[in-house]
Parts: C-alpha cells; structure tokens; sequence
C-alpha cells in the first residue's frame, strides 16, 4: 500500500431484521497510517452511514466484542490494521456459528451459556471457607504456569467462528468453554474436576473436537483452546482409567518471604486504614 | 414490558465452512487440511468397505466366482488405478490416525502450556505433532509410489 492518504474501499455485510434483508454495502474511506479496521468502521458511521452497526469498547484488545471476519478471517476489528491487510479492498462480515442480530452484531447469549454449562469458577468442597475466606489457596508460580495460558481468554468468539466443528453441530460446547474446562480441571486450587468432567465428557463435547486447529491460529490472544482441549482429553483418558489424581492445594497463610537484604522499606502509608474505612 | 426478541439471521457456516481449507484465511493450517483429507477418505473407506465386503462375499460360491471377480478387477485399468487410489487413501488415513491418537488421547506433540512466549504462540500449531504430521505425509508418499510400482507391475504396465 502506498504511503499517504489513500482511499481503500470497505465492503460491508448487513443485516436488517426489521424486513430480513440482507445485502453487501460499499463505502469509500480515507486511510491513515495506523488505522484500524474499527477506525475506519467508526469513521464510516461518523462521516457517512449512521445506520451501520457493530459492536466494540474498549478499542485495544482487551474486552473481546469487535469480533468480525475480516478478509476471510475472524479477527480482532481493533487489532487489525487497514495497512497490513495491504488489500484495496476490505471485506468485513460478522462472525459465522452466531446469529445476526444487526449489520456486524452477533448474539452471543448462546456461547456465554456453553461458557456457564462449564462452570468457570473454583468449586471447593468446603464451601464454609469458601464463602468466608480465613486464609489463601496456596499455588505456585510453577503451578500458575499451567492455567496461565487459558486464563488470557477474552471470550471474543473467534474460536468458535473459525472452528469447523461449531460451523455444522449447534450443540458443540466449541473451542472457548472447552478451554476454560480444562483451564479450571487443571487449576490446583479447584476440586470440581468430576463435575466439570461430566459436562464435557459427551459427544458434543470434547470428542466432538477433530483437531484441525484453527482456533488456535485465529486466537488474538494465543490461547491455543487446540491444544486445551486435547490435554482435556488426555486428563479424561486418564480419568475414566481411574488415573487422574488431582490433589487440591492446601487452605495456608500466606507465605512469609524475607526481604532481600539492601532493598528498602516501603515510605509510610499517607492514608491510614482506619480513615479510608470512614470514609 | 419486555423487550421483543429482534428476528435473528442464521450465519452458521454449515458444510460449506466444515470442508473449506482456506477458511479461516488467516495462517495456513496444515492440521485443518489433514482433518479435512481425514473426513473425505473415512467416507471413502466406508463406501470401499460395502464393496469390499460385497467382492470378498464371493468366496462362499465357489474358487470360481472369487477368481471371476478378482480377475475383472485385475484386468480392469480403472479397477487397477482404483486399487492405487485405494492404497494411498488407507495409508493417509492410517498414518494421520496414528498421528490424532497421539496427539488426542495421550496429548504427545500439542506442546506444553507451562512453556509460555510472549506475545503467547499457539504450542500445539509448533509442536511436535505438525512435524510428525510431515514425517507422515513424506513416508505416506513414498508408500503411495512404491505400491503404485508394484500394482503396476503387476498389471505388466512397467
């Protein structure tokens, strides 16, 4: 692409429900160095067409709802750089394996409640301490190591568009929630393994998987839900052969470190706790 | 009052995403080719597999119905070609199998999660498994080659 204001041209997928009509649209828009396809999809509802509508927030990777394929593949709109598409034309369609609701915004209820089905959070079997924390969960940064990877998902969907198992089975629990299955299975904190087993272990499961990784290469975040849910399978491989040991980590006080000898103390508090209470 | 549930399109990609290499056109997936070619051979194994029963069921009327069938097939150039095809579908199948089996029931060559870049890369598109994958196409394709020489041959061809 040529350096300077340049014209790329954006060829947008709509949808309206109102009437059902569905139809590509063009726009023409002036293209800066740095500009993002979120930029441009902005300065087009700014400049010419208000009716366009997406969905975006935070604008830098974080949040997971400018999900979009662009170019043939689902991307981050506001990670992906009008320049390094180096394509005159850009083709923008909301994401495949959800339903519409309008121009580039997917309903995305269905895959929050695969997400659900999981169950993302810590099961202990002391609920007591649970509920009314006395002490820590002890993990090591070793063992933090081995959810690390799968705890940076931001539930954008990409996975899940670009899966060809979602594209044919609407019961697929898909990349993300698999992921996060075996993110909490493996967490040495949780005790819910069998649970969660049993929600994952079917053939809209895990098994359902075939491997062809894409969603490991579309992932903005490299989460790599491929190789999540092949562990998965792995760690129910072991289980069903009455294998799996999983010994939860113990409830301790924090661990006490020494302070290394040279480094200072910390300058004292300029609120006290007692007033932030107050006030 | 609550809010009417808008009309919603259905966009789910459908076989047309299932069985499409270059969707997504983001890097090129080496693994989604490989369970693609799986899909199509299985089906093509299981279609083989009614007619291989059907020739093999020969054998109960008589050594003269089975050296009938056989001998069609042999003399056949199409069915010849057909038993080459045949050849390197089961050896695809069989080596890409070892290959899932490994990778999907005892997790060898998806990478190790402890083993985090930054910006994180995804292990298991990296690991082992994609060279085993290659290691499996390379042999599959010499077996292809070697057996096409002897059916072939076989045929009086060479």
């Amino acid at each position: 692409m040529a350096q300077g204001a340049q014209r790329v041209r954006f060829k947008v997928k709509r949808y309206d429900p109102e009437t059902g009509r569905v139809w590509w649209q063009e726009y023409d828009v002036e293209v800066y160095k740095g500009m993002t396809v979120l930029d441009a999809l902005r300065k087009i509802r700014a400049d010419s067409d208000p009716t366009l509508v997406l969905r975006f927030s935070c604008r830098m990777g974080v949040c997971g709802s400018c999900g979009m394929v662009i170019n043939g593949a689902p991307r981050l709109a506001c990670q992906t750089q009008v320049e390094h598409l180096g394509t005159d034309m850009v083709v923008v369609e909301p994401l495949p394996n959800f339903p519409v609701l309008r121009d580039l915004v997917v309903d995305m209820e269905d895959f929050f409640a695969k997400h659900r089905l999981i169950k993302p959070y810590l099961i202990r079997r002391d609920v007591e301490e649970q509920e009314n924390p006395t002490l820590e969960y002890l993990m090591s940064p070793d063992e933090h190591q081995l959810i690390k990877r799968y705890t940076y998902c931001i539930q954008c969907g990409l996975c899940v568009a670009a899966c060809p198992v979602s594209a044919i089975d609407p019961e697929y629990l898909g990349p993300q929630a698999l992921a996060q299955a075996y993110r909490f299975i493996t967490d040495v904190r949780d005790e819910g393994y069998a649970e969660r087993i049993e929600v994952v272990d079917n053939e809209h499961g895990c098994w359902r998987c075939h491997f062809a990784d894409s969603c490991s290469v579309v992932c903005p975040k490299g989460v790599d839900p491929g190789q999540a849910i092949q562990l998965l399978r792995k760690t129910i491989f072991k289980y069903r052969l009455r294998l799996f040991r999983k010994k939860a980590s113990p409830v301790a006080p924090p661990l006490k470190a020494e302070r290394r000898p040279g480094i200072p103390e910390p300058p004292p508090r300029t609120v006290q706790p007692e007033e932030a209470q107050e006030a | 009052m609550p809010r009417k549930k808008p009309k919603l399109l259905d966009n789910r990609g459908g076989l047309r995403h299932h069985l499409n290499p270059s969707y997504p056109r983001a890097r090129w997936t080496a693994e989604r080719w490989a369970f693609i070619l799986h899909r199509l051979t299985g089906i093509f194994l299981a279609v083989y597999l009614l007619a291989h029963i059907f020739v093999t069921s020969r054998v109960a009327q008589g050594q003269g119905a089975w050296e009938a069938i056989m001998s069609s097939i042999e003399s056949n150039p199409l069915g010849v070609v057909g038993e080459w095809i045949l050849w390197g579908v089961i050896v695809f199948h069989g080596l890409n199998g070892i290959r899932l089996v490994l990778a999907e029931a005892l997790g060898i060559g998806v990478g190790d999660p402890r083993k985090l870049k930054v910006p994180p890369e995804p292990e298991s598109v990296y690991g082992k498994q994609r060279a085993l994958l290659w290691i499996f196409v390379v042999l599959g394709f010499i077996a292809w080659i070697v057996g096409g020489i002897i059916l072939f041959g076989e045929a009086g061809w060479l």
